[in-house]
């Protein structure tokens, strides 16, 4: 019990309040606390609980560089401290296993060569969006999906469904930018959007707060205008439903419903 | 920045009691702490921004102007499968397709990020396929 080699965990949005016990526990434990994050209150607090093992892997990034050349440094680093002996904890902000490639990368490799590996559940971006938006993704469904793997990847909206878009700021870049993304994919975006969609539709461009006593970002914009809403790399883009769901009087009938 | 505050942030992202202090009374809790006006000011301020330059001893930018109130959206889909009572439902798509698409803005696609913050992103697409075959 708790003997893995490798354990990776989220540090959650906003770091105030949304750290777990147990990814406090670990992050003291480990031999070596790898991070990757830029919230400052997460980066101090894992200095401070692991003062001789705190490492950020912050540095692998690099502006124009291709992310997942990036990604592939970090989950090299983390393996190699595994191979060496060492009991790692990765943290990443959010939740460490929702659009997050190093982590369960990472993961999955030292399994394959025969390390005992975990990951920790986190608070996600989409976890506060829930929140903050008052959505239930039990009401109408939701399909999440990310920006530019909606786009080139032929995803088919339900457009009776919730659906949410993450990293509509970074939309067709496979880089890493410190200051401006360009998101050349967004005319095919709002293009393959108004096959489901009115124009008109309301659409909302939302942001978590990273601090206790800030508000989110929820701007609401109607979809054509959605090129100039401002969103940035942190947005999330959700759409609401825009038409009652089908239903199938058929099948409702059979199981009882009226 | 005193380094009191960075200091005091991690206590609460670690410490439930001062937490729970700072919740109930963040006036006193800040007093309490030793933190200076300036500080005190600053966290209760709500600017996102500017929080995080100071933390990050960046050049502090302009002050954010109040922020309006979120606007919430209104799924109503579930409960009024057939529209809300007295509301026409937004028009879905017709059965020939999509709207027609109406002229893009000149202006280029893109988009700054707010200046103080640099997420480091942990996705790009198509890494690795998920598929099990």
């Amino acid at each position: 019990m708790f003997d893995e080699r490798l354990i990776v965990v989220g540090t959650g949005i906003r770091t105030i309040g949304q750290l777990t016990l147990e990814t406090i526990a670990w992050l003291k434990r480990a031999d070596k606390a790898l991070y990757i994050v830029s919230d400052p209150i997460a980066e101090e607090l894992i200095k401070t609980l692991n003062p001789a093992g705190a490492e950020s892997l912050h540095p692998f990034y690099a502006d124009n560089k291709p992310r997942l050349q990036t990604y592939n440094e970090m989950i090299e680093r983390t393996l190699s401290y595994v191979r060496d002996g060492q009991r790692v904890c990765l943290a990443a902000y959010g939740h460490p296993g929702v659009f997050a490639y190093p982590t369960h990368e990472s993961v999955r490799r030292a399994r394959a060569e025969g390390f005992k590996a975990r990951m920790l559940p986190g608070i996600s971006a989409e976890d506060c969006l829930f929140a903050d938006l008052n959505i239930d993704p039990a009401m109408a469904g939701c399909q999440t999906y990310e920006a530019t793997d909606f786009l080139i990847n032929g995803r088919v909206i339900d457009n009776t469904s919730n659906v949410i878009l993450w990293q509509i700021g970074v939309l067709g870049d496979a880089t890493f930018k410190s200051t401006h993304y360009d998101i050349k994919g967004m005319p095919q975006l709002l293009t393959k959007l108004y096959q489901s969609y009115n124009p008109a539709h309301d659409v909302y461009i939302y942001e978590a707060p990273l601090f206790p006593g800030v508000e989110p970002v929820v701007r609401k914009v109607p979809l054509w205008m959605l090129p100039q809403a401002g969103a940035s790399a942190i947005s999330t883009l959700y759409i609401p439903p825009a038409a009652p769901p089908r239903s199938d009087p058929g099948i409702a009938a059979a199981m009882g419903f009226r | 920045m005193t380094r009191e505050l960075k200091d005091y942030m991690v206590e609460l992202a670690s410490n439930v009691d001062r937490l729970a202090a700072f919740m109930k009374d963040a006036p006193a809790a800040l007093r309490d702490a030793g933190l200076s006006e300036a500080d005190q000011a600053l966290l209760q301020s709500g600017d996102q921004s500017r929080i995080y330059a100071t933390l990050r001893n960046l050049p502090l930018p302009p002050a954010a102007s109040p922020s309006p109130a979120p606007q919430l959206p209104t799924v109503v889909a579930a409960q009024y499968p057939y529209g809300v009572p007295g509301q026409s439902a937004a028009a879905a798509p017709s059965a020939q397709g999509a709207y027609a698409m109406p002229q893009w803005p000149a202006a280029g696609y893109g988009y700054a990020q707010p200046s103080y913050y640099a997420p480091p992103l942990y996705y790009v697409v198509c890494p690795y396929s998920p598929y099990q075959r």
